[in-house]
């Protein structure tokens, strides 16, 4: 029971996650945009079109009952009709024509006196209206009331013989009135059928539209299940843009996960190097019988050299995840730049004289800078030594010093065997080593150029390397003499 | 945002009450007619009666007609070179003279004056009828028949009235139209 009841609760509550969720979604803007988009210009036009008839049908019907009254008019005047009445036929043409038009027609003498009026009872007023007084001062008057309902219409009867009169017509609109509400009717109905098709289209449409985003976010789930799929929904043009910047953003996750796997694989490698080496030695001692001294000597010490190696070795390990670490955590302060290089090179004089390498420094001006006194003295001597140990047999290490307002540069020059212009791409890869069989004779871990680069950039410079097969190498470095964080 | 939206709701309700303030009508004891800006028409505006007597009553109407209250709207319906000499009540008859300028009327103007006269002053208890003298005679109209005195009932100043008043009026017989004829 309970189970059931806490499943009942789950369910309702994601239908009411989904439906409060629907009111944001792209969907329903795009559903509601569609309507609006569909049913608001019918309703402006179906008014506009209306009001157009109402004032056609009115205007119309005005020319027509003004066209047959100026006929009326000239009768009148050349019947002289203020001397000698209206006569019979008029009278009756008149009242015709009101009958006609369901309205009501009067005639105002110049005395602004009403002499004739179809429905009689006004007969012998005097008229003050303002259509009246603007007609017998000779305007054509013609008014459409919408709510009551009627035209009226006052027109001058001219005469130069009689003076001025005036007919007055008012004409009922309800014929018009009739058409516009059945017209209204109509179109109504129409317009319900129209707004039907309207929301039914739009509904349809506006999720059509949306399935592509559906489609992204299934590839998308996919792929962090682990389905490796590229991401290729290309409906739109916005996402064409979204799968072409995931698909790269993807790309560079795995070649990041594969230069991963790549270290950890040579990290692994590096330090089972020495270690196997180690055992080699130990067990091929242990193997013989009867082992002289100085044979246990020299074992000792080729394993001592091997554990010294290894111990190297996961020092520069330890040395790449601090600073993959610590990036941001520079010790800067501002060095005496030549000081610093002149420390670093004494260092390495004993290595320099074993192999009787001349080991040069000229420095054209003094130079001081914010830098991190140890990492940078660490980065040189990586490099100095690279120079040393990649040399010719009484070969020399040329290292300079200048700067300007702005960099200070460091150039370490070398008589070495040079590095192809391939391998130059590749050196300041981790674990990179242009000929296996020789660096292990040379020594070394793979990892110096790569921490001294990693030095460098801490410190928001450059380092660019430019050698020849057989002749040489120069690494230079650039530095800006102020950091910047 | 929504301060802004407050103060135009708050804003546009005010100014609906106060436009429809200024649109009702003064409504008020009497009206006093006169001529609207395009001289075509006659339209009221109200007042308080001030004097409860006949002669204080029309003495009142007579001066206000002169003197509109919106003087941008309405125009007296007695022209400025008119003057109105005297005036005399005798019974329920208003007697008031005018000077010879009312003879520069044109007859629009003419029957626009007399209206006004007319509806204005019935509203005077005990004021029946009118009798307009110009230089010390009777008016008369155009074959010569002498003008005794006009009244509200002579005077129709509104179309539109009169066309949906009559709409319940029955449908004029035969013998109305020889009347009508008679009345030439």
């Amino acid at each position: 029971m309970f189970i059931r009841n806490g499943e009942l609760v789950i369910i309702l509550g994601v239908k009411q996650y989904l439906k409060l969720k629907f009111f944001k979604s792209l969907r329903f803007y795009l559903i509601l945009l569609l309507m609006i988009v569909g049913i608001i210009p019918s309703v402006i036009m179906k008014a506009m079109v209306l009001e157009n008839y109402e004032k056609r049908a009115v205007d119309v019907r005005t020319a027509e009952i003004q066209n047959q009254c100026t006929v009326l008019c000239e009768q009148l005047i050349n019947s002289h009709y203020q001397e000698q009445g209206i006569s019979e036929i008029i009278r009756k043409e008149l009242i015709q024509l009101s009958d006609i038009y369901n309205g009501r027609i009067m005639v105002i003498d110049d005395e602004m006196r009403v002499i004739f009026d179809t429905y009689y009872s006004e007969v012998g007023k005097y008229i003050v209206s303002g259509d009246v007084v603007k007609s017998y001062r000779g305007q054509v008057v013609s008014q459409y009331n919408s709510e009551k309902k009627y035209i009226e219409i006052a027109l001058p009867i001219e005469d130069k013989d009689e003076g001025i009169g005036v007919m007055v017509v008012s004409v009922s609109t309800d014929a018009i009135a009739a058409t516009m509400t059945l017209l209204n009717k109509k179109v109504n109905i129409f317009q319900i059928v129209l707004i039907l098709i309207v929301i039914v289209l739009a509904i349809i449409l506006g999720s059509i539209m949306v399935r592509p985003f559906e489609k992204i976010t299934r590839t998308i789930s996919n792929l962090t299940e682990g389905y490796d799929e590229d991401l290729d929904v290309y409906t739109y043009e916005e996402t064409a843009l979204i799968s072409d910047a995931f698909n790269r953003m993807i790309r560079k996750q795995r070649t990041l996960d594969k230069s991963r796997q790549e270290f950890v694989s040579n990290v692994s490698h590096e330090l089972k190097t020495p270690l196997t080496a180690m055992k080699v030695l130990s067990d091929s001692l242990l193997m013989q019988e009867d082992v002289p001294v100085e044979l246990y000597k020299e074992f000792m010490q080729d394993l001592s050299g091997e554990i010294e190696r290894e111990n190297k070795i996961i020092n520069d390990l330890l040395e790449l995840v601090k600073m993959d670490k610590t990036a941001a955590s520079l010790n800067v302060r501002s060095e005496n730049i030549n000081e610093l290089v002149e420390q670093t090179l004494k260092r390495l004089q004993p290595i320099a004289a074993a192999s009787n390498i001349e080991v040069l420094f000229k420095s054209y001006r003094p130079v001081t800078a914010e830098v991190d006194e140890v990492k940078l003295s660490l980065a040189l001597i990586n490099l100095v030594e690279n120079a040393i140990k990649y040399n010719k047999e009484n070969g020399w290490v040329h290292v300079t010093l200048n700067a300007d307002h702005k960099n200070f540069f460091i150039e370490i020059a070398d008589s070495g065997i040079g590095i192809s212009q391939e391998d130059t791409e590749h050196i300041f890869e981790r674990f990179y080593r242009v000929d296996k069989s020789h660096s292990r004779e040379i020594g070394g871990t793979g990892l110096g150029l790569s921490i001294a680069r990693n030095i460098i950039v801490m410190h928001r410079g450059a380092i660019k390397v430019f050698s020849q097969l057989g002749e040489g190498t120069t690494f230079s470095v650039r530095i800006p003499v102020n950091y910047v964080a | 945002m929504k301060k802004y939206k407050y103060f135009m709701i708050t804003g546009l309700l005010a100014a609906m009450l106060l436009s429809g303030c200024s649109e009702k009508e003064e409504k008020g004891d009497v009206l006093i007619y006169y001529i609207d800006a395009e001289n075509d028409t006659l339209i009221t505006e109200g007042y308080n009666w001030e004097e409860n007597d006949i002669r204080g009553q029309t003495a009142f109407i007579l001066e206000k007609m002169r003197t509109p209250k919106d003087t941008v709207k309405c125009n007296s319906a007695i022209p400025s070179d008119v003057k109105m000499i005297d005036w005399t009540i005798d019974g329920q008859v208003l007697e008031v003279s005018f000077s010879d300028e009312y003879k520069l009327m044109d007859r629009p103007q003419e029957v626009l004056l007399q209206a006004a006269l007319v509806e204005s002053l019935s509203q005077v208890d005990g004021i029946e009828n009118i009798v307009i003298r110009v230089g010390g005679e009777l008016l008369t109209d155009k074959e010569g028949n002498v003008i005794e005195g006009i009244s509200k009932e002579d005077y129709l100043l509104d179309t539109e009235e009169a066309f949906y008043k009559a709409e319940k009026h029955e449908q004029i017989e035969e013998a109305d139209v020889e009347e009508v004829e008679e009345m030439k």
